[in-house]
């Protein structure tokens, strides 16, 4: 696929209409996927990472609705799409999605075959044996017996859960697959060899990945870019490495000072004091003006501009004169 | 698979169990009654046999006489019988069908005096009424419940969800007054009374039987369907909203096998169980919607058993014939749900 | 670690707070109240009405069968009110007659004419008229009898749903229809005119098969020929009316509104004594189930089940039968039975509040098993138990209902089961008698309506996961 964009996302943002208000969940986000790169998300709970994710499958759950921007997946306009269409052109087939919390992500009462087999016969007009053949190719690609094939969903364990879901949504070799937080629901030595296997099918695979996840150290090794993302907004957005060794924006900073380093001692971990903001009302200027440490006069006034900075974008006022 | 085998196994020792407790409390009650029984029908005996004696006797050989009649007459009813074999005597009895005679002369219209011929002329009208208004109401209500939940929050669904609270809370047999009072008395539409049954045979028999039934199963099913209607909706509202319903359109499954497939199917088992439960939970008001009806069946026999009669042996039968078929129904329903649900365990909270 | 009073108050305040937003709660809650005040004050309402029930002198002077008198608004025609006379209009003392008027100007004229005669006189015979002169002159000769007088007095009463009052009645009629049809071989019999009517019926072709009310003014005229003086205490005639009081009255003259405030009394005393009971069983058994998990919880959840098993319907019918027909009894079964479905989901709920960490950090630092539960358990689940618990007193009522139309009412108490139980047994569906149906079974589902109602916007306010449906 090469270096083509296949997904370019411009001013996004989603709102969710509650009763108390309305949350803005996804504020103005744009960023780009080329293909077979991978894109990290980072940020803290409740910043908006799942209803990016939900956006990208026109698939926000109400009371959330796609406000603004524009979704551009290979030439197709994703918010223009009703309901039918974009099951039948986009989901699964365009971007398939890994769900957080995967305890709960598959139906109680039918075998994970017949789930797996589900997007193919739906979507592909792929059944019986030929869909068999399929999923037990993928399964193999995740580690899994094919034995597990007519069991179901509560006779597994956490890990196979979780690789059958990533294997089934690998099955359509769409264009993105969005794995949202793949593992949170599971033990560290679990996570790790997960973590492991995304590895290798990356390189393995040509499709493009956007990672979700709240634990920045994961994505440097596994992501070629990194949105940081705070309280709906993208507060900084670049090549992985580059930000996790020399992060520009005060928040991203904090992040990365604040994971748990081996050699490092346990008490000097640092921590970023207070609670991300209310979406249904956010701090005027930027957002993360009342935690930061280098706030200023402007910063709970204006909403800050992106600049580029080292070939990173960064949503911050520190770097207004330098960018001019 | 030996989890499930287990689960079946245990639910039905529990089955067991409870008939046991139950026949138990039958047997202990019936006693103790029958004892009072006998020593009146004793007391009947002796004072004749006393009457019959010749008059020359003196009155110590009299009453040496009575008290050796008395002693002849307790002996055969058992009355110095230990009470727990008594008791444990009739439990055996009762599990075995062996109910004893009624009291009545009239057999309640049955060819004879057991109880078991006068309950087998009564069960099938019953049976024929409750199961027709169960079958109505589960289909009904589950349809109404699904279509509800696929439209929630709408004034449909809203309508559907205070019919379903407000029928919940009625008596069952008190609709069916009210319904004997507007369509029998008011409106002339049909016989006020299911007594007696037609008489005809083939085709005008089963019209007779029809009419009689329309009332009272109208009124049984529009008592109960709301209330099913809005459990399903619940359940299948709670279950729309978990995630694999989300997982399950992401994958772009068209959203009808979204809702009659995964839906609908992780919700039969606590549907099903739940309708076929607060059915047989129902059996006591629709035996009493019988009696209001005056449709023949077991309510009826049972009131007449108790008002007219005053008939021991012939309520202990309905009691205990009663609780056979709720025991059976129950463990109908347990052993449905561990056959529609995989997941079924011991002891699994059941998802209602 | 400890959950103070303070925080309790708090909680429940913000409860209420929450409670009172939810609108059928509040109307639910609004009912509970009503009946509840109604109860409280039954000694005042309705006396003389909880032990008399079944007295039938008790209730002789009410009408029989009589509609509420709201009757009029919602239905056609107007109905005769209840009219007692304990005074004469006019007294003739040349004959000694004494006259009462009457004003019948409604489409259903009385359910009956009651008169009571009394007096004292120095002969042994009197001889007795009583008739009725209708506004189209026509005079029925109800009574025309001799009395014998003993000590000096005598007393007499006549009524026209006597068996000589329906004769005269009858013939009356009979008369009439055969002025209109002299050939008819087979007139309407007895049993099928509507006889009550017939003395206040015009004099038409329809007099026996379809009476309709002779407006104008009657007078009922007693005679007694031979006395000395009426007494003014036992002379007195009754106009019974076609409607009465709020609830109208039963075919036995039975005020039903008096029952109904009694029905209410007693549906929340079983209600309450059962709810109670079993809210507080129910939180003992499945907190302690919870609370200390492993293998007492397998026990106890074992047992549970079995109980859960156990039919209620036919246990009632032949406790009640076997040992009393008393309310009591059915109180006492559910006392025993009726929290097993509760402690099931109370001791659901607990499992996820022992999770919660903070129980399992008041355990580590040591509080004992009974202080945990009080302090941290109890307070979370009582809500849960209370919302519960308010969905068992209608299930109850009903129950108890339910007996009493199948023979087992208790005959020492009224209750809204035992009114319908009469309602059917002296088959008032198939007499029209709508009221005596209606108003019980509203109390039934008012009852019902208020406490489900209730129930559920608790359940929502403590279970917030319940609100979004
Ligand atoms: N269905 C919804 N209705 C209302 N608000 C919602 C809904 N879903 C999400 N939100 C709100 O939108 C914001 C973003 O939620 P989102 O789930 O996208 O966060 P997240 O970054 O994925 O968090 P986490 O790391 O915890 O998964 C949160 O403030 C959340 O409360
Ligand atoms: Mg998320």
């Amino acid at each position: 696929m090469g270096d083509k964009t296949i997904l370019d996302v411009k001013d996004l943002s989603t709102h969710y209409f509650t009763s108390k208000g309305v949350v803005k969940a996804l504020d103005d986000v744009s960023f780009q996927l080329k293909g077979g790169k991978s894109l990290g998300v980072a940020g803290e709970s409740g910043c908006g990472k799942s209803t990016m994710a939900y956006s990208l499958l026109k698939m926000v759950q109400p009371p959330g609705r796609i406000v603004k921007g524009s979704i551009n997946l290979d030439g197709m306009e994703v918010t223009k799409l009703d309901e039918n269409s974009a099951r039948k052109k986009l989901r699964w087939q365009k971007v398939s999605m890994v769900f957080q919390g995967a305890m709960d992500i598959m139906t109680p009462v039918y075998t994970v075959g017949h789930q797996m087999k589900e997007p193919l016969r739906y979507l592909m007009d792929i059944t019986g044996d030929e869909a068999e053949e399929i999923c037990k190719k993928y399964l193999d690609m995740v580690d899994l017996d094919f034995e597990l094939f007519n069991r179901y969903p509560h006779e597994l364990s956490g890990g196979q859960k979780q690789r059958i879901i990533i294997a089934t949504a690998l099955l359509l070799e769409p264009d993105v697959v969005i794995l949202d937080e793949p593992t949170t629901a599971l033990d560290v030595v679990v996570e790790a060899r997960i973590m492991n296997d995304l590895k290798i099918l990356k390189k393995q695979l040509d499709n493009g990945m956007i990672f979700i996840t709240h634990d920045l150290s994961i994505l440097a090794e596994i992501s070629d870019d990194l949105a940081v993302m705070y309280a709906g907004w993208i507060v900084e957005l670049g090549d992985s490495k580059k930000i996790y060794r020399d992060p520009k924006h005060p928040y991203t900073k904090k992040l990365i000072a604040a994971i748990p380093r081996l050699h490092v001692d346990i008490d000097r971990l640092e921590y970023i004091p207070g609670a991300p903001p209310e979406l249904t009302n956010p701090p005027k200027g930027c957002r993360f003006h009342p935690r930061c440490e280098h706030a200023f006069g402007r910063c709970n006034k204006e909403e800050p501009e992106e600049h580029d900075v080292d070939g990173i974008l960064v949503k911050c006022h520190l770097y207004d004169e330098r960018g001019n | 698979m030996p989890a499930s085998l287990k689960y079946f196994i245990l639910r039905s020792i529990n089955a067991v169990i409870v008939l046991f407790i139950v026949v138990l409390i039958i047997a202990f009650l019936y006693s103790d009654m029958a004892d009072r029984m006998a020593e009146g029908r004793i007391a009947d005996e002796v004072r004749a046999y006393a009457g019959g004696l010749p008059t020359e006797l003196t009155q110590e050989q009299r009453s040496q006489l009575i008290r050796e009649e008395r002693a002849r007459l307790e002996e055969i009813h058992g009355l110095h019988d230990p009470f727990y074999e008594k008791v444990f005597r009739r439990t055996w009895d009762t599990f075995t069908f062996r109910l004893g005679e009624s009291n009545s002369r009239t057999y309640y219209g049955a060819s004879d005096a057991r109880v078991t011929t006068i309950i087998q002329h009564y069960l099938p009208r019953t049976i024929l009424l409750f199961t027709t208004a169960a079958v109505i109401s589960i289909l009904l209500g589950i349809g109404m419940g699904l279509k509800a939940a696929q439209v929630a929050g709408t004034k449909v669904d809203k309508a559907l969800s205070i019919f379903g609270i407000l029928t919940a809370s009625l008596p069952m047999w008190w609709v069916g007054m009210l319904v004997i009072l507007i369509f029998a008395f008011s409106l002339g539409w049909f016989p006020a009374a299911s007594y007696p049954f037609p008489t005809e045979t083939g085709y005008e028999y089963y019209k007779g039987v029809l009419i009689r039934m329309a009332m009272p199963l109208a009124t049984i099913v529009f008592v109960s369907v709301g209330g099913r209607a809005w459990a399903t909706r619940n359940m299948v509202t709670s279950i729309l909203q978990d995630d694999y319903i989300m997982a399950a359109r992401a994958k772009g499954i068209p959203e009808r096998k979204v809702i009659y497939g995964h839906t609908l199917k992780t919700a039969a088992p606590p549907i099903v169980t739940s309708a076929i439960l607060s059915f047989l939970l129902s059996i006591g008001g629709a035996m009493i919607t019988e009696v209001i009806f005056n449709w023949p069946g077991m309510g009826y026999l049972l009131r007449t058993a108790i008002f007219a009669e005053s008939d021991m042996p012939v309520i202990m039968g309905i009691v205990y014939i009663t609780t056979l078929l709720w025991v059976v129904g129950y463990l109908l329903a347990d052993m449905l749900y561990g056959f529609l649900d995989p997941r079924v365990e011991v002891g699994a909270e059941k998802k209602v | 670690m400890s959950i103070r009073i303070d925080d309790i108050k708090e909680r429940a305040l913000s409860m209420m707070k929450e409670f009172k937003g939810q609108r059928m709660g509040m109307i639910g809650f609004s009912i509970i109240i009503f009946l509840l005040a109604i109860s409280l004050l039954s000694p005042w309402l309705a006396p003389d009405t909880d032990g008399q029930w079944a007295n039938p002198g008790r209730w002789e002077d009410n009408p029989r069968s009589a509609a509420p008198n709201w009757a009029d608004y919602i239905l056609p025609g107007t109905r005769a009110p209840h009219d007692i006379r304990e005074d004469y209009d006019e007294l003739d003392r040349t004959f000694m007659t004494i006259k009462y008027v009457y004003e019948n100007e409604y489409d259903y004229p009385p359910s009956d004419i009651t008169v009571f005669v009394s007096g004292t006189s120095s002969e042994s015979r009197i001889r007795l008229y009583i008739d009725l002169i209708r506004p189209d002159g026509e005079n029925i000769l109800f009574v025309d009898e001799s009395v014998s007088i003993t000590n000096g007095t005598f007393s007499y009463r006549f009524s026209l749903r006597s068996s000589a009052g329906r004769d005269r009645s009858y013939d009356f009629g009979l008369n009439a229809h055969r002025d209109f049809f002299p050939d008819d071989l087979t007139p309407p019999d007895r049993e099928s005119v509507n006889i009550q009517m017939v003395p206040f019926a015009k004099l038409n072709e329809n007099i026996l098969l379809d009476p309709e009310s002779l407006k104008g003014t009657y007078t009922l005229e007693v005679e007694a020929v031979g006395i000395d003086e009426y007494d003014d205490e036992g002379t007195r005639v009754l106009f019974r009316g076609m409607k009465y009081g709020l609830m109208g009255t039963d075919s036995n003259r039975k005020n039903l509104a008096l029952g109904w405030v009694h029905g209410a009394k007693y549906a929340l005393i079983i209600g309450g004594i059962v709810s109670l009971s079993s809210i507080s069983i129910a939180l003992l058994y499945g907190m302690t189930s919870a609370y200390y998990g492993g293998w007492v919880d397998e026990i106890m959840q074992r047992a549970n089940e079995i109980l859960l098993g156990i039919p209620i319907f036919p246990i009632l019918v032949i406790t009640m039968y076997a040992i009393g027909r008393s309310i009591w009894i059915l109180v006492l079964i559910y006392v025993i039975l009726g929290w097993r479905g509760l402690a099931k989901i109370i001791r659901a709920r607990g499992i996820q509040i022992r999770q919660d960490t903070y129980v399992e950090a008041a355990q580590s630092l040591g509080s004992s098993g009974g202080r945990v539960i009080t302090r941290h358990m109890i307070p979370q689940l009582l809500p849960y138990a209370i919302a519960e618990g308010a969905l068992m007193i209608p299930m109850v009522v009903i129950a108890e209902a339910g007996l009493s139309v199948l023979g087992l009412a208790d005959p020492t108490v009224v209750t809204w089961g035992r009114m319908l139980s009469e309602a059917n047994q002296y088959h008032a569906t198939i007499s029209g008698l709508w009221w005596w149906i209606l108003l019980p079974g509203l109390g039934l589902t008012l009852l019902g309506f208020g406490f489900i109602t209730t129930g559920m916007a608790l359940e929502r306010v403590v279970n917030p996961k319940m609100r979004q449906r």
